[in-house]
């Protein structure tokens, strides 16, 4: 199997966006909001993600479930801990990526949730 | 009319040690236990593929261990965790005071995980290992800052 490629084309400054569950996020008395480290874990070992300039809210909602919400992750915290982001494209989104290796250290899960912000759709 | 009851006599004279459990009278729990309860009932009500990703359901393993925790844990030192689902089968419970942040996982082997973090302003610094005890106060202490 080839060694996947951190894709050259994406940028440390590009963001990337995953489909989380919203009981993953909760808000603190202070108003802001913290992801939970279990947004970053995959039963199949692979973590899914779309690279923002290139898709749409619609479109990462709209093979999700109800109630799921998008948050936002710089490419450089992803890369600084040591990963990749890979580009593995979707039928019917060529903006799906993964993060490889799985991220099995969950200190390393934490550190994504907390530089996560959540995205809002452009229109609501 | 006359009023009658009828009284059995129970079969069973006496009791294996290994039946008796402790019970917890509902007048001591904490208010926000019968959510978390109630929530984690709900969690393992989750489909297949609940988070679009393909995990399985929440397992009996995890469910069990979550309401041990509820059971068995010094409620009145513990402030209320926000309860999810987590991928593969896992029930996550988390807590965020001041700058002390804790999650809890029970993972669909029954095993249970915790990864302590502290934020400064240089950063955060984590700290994770294996619950074997829901009694010891220890972790409790340190979410609530009288512990380093």
């Amino acid at each position: 199997m080839p060694e996947p490629i951190d894709a050259p084309d994406i940028s440390d400054d590009d963001i990337l966006w995953r489909r989380v569950d919203h009981n993953m996020i909760d808000t603190n008395p202070d108003g802001v909001e913290s992801l939970q480290s279990w947004a970053y874990k995959d039963q199949n070992q692979e973590v899914s993600v779309y690279l923002a300039r290139e898709t749409t809210v619609e479109a990462v909602l709209s093979v999700g479930k109800p109630l799921q919400v998008i948050m936002g992750i710089r490419v450089q915290i992803v890369r600084n801990l040591g990963y990749k982001v890979v580009r593995d494209p979707e039928p019917d989104n060529g903006a799906h990526c993964v993060i490889l290796p799985y991220p099995k250290k969950s200190a390393d899960r934490k550190a994504m949730a907390e530089a996560s912000t959540r995205i809002k759709a452009s229109v609501e | 009319m006359s009023a009658t009851a009828t009284a059995f006599k129970p079969k069973r004279t006496s009791h294996r040690p290994q039946q008796w459990s402790t019970i917890t009278l509902l007048a001591n729990v904490s208010s926000w236990a019968f959510e978390c309860m109630a929530k984690i009932s709900e969690f393992a009500q989750l489909p297949q593929n609940w988070d679009s990703y393909g995990s399985n359901p929440v397992t009996p393993d995890a469910l069990r261990m979550a309401r041990k925790f509820l059971s068995e844990s010094p409620l009145a030192l513990i402030p209320e965790p926000s309860v999810s689902p987590v991928s593969g089968g896992g029930l996550g419970f988390h807590w965020r005071v001041e700058t002390r942040d804790l999650e809890i996982e029970f993972l669909p082997d029954g095993s249970v995980e915790y990864i302590k973090t502290v934020r400064t302003p240089e950063g955060s610094k984590s700290d994770e290992g294996i619950v074997d005890n829901f009694s010891d106060k220890k972790i409790w202490y340190w979410l609530a800052g009288e512990l380093t």
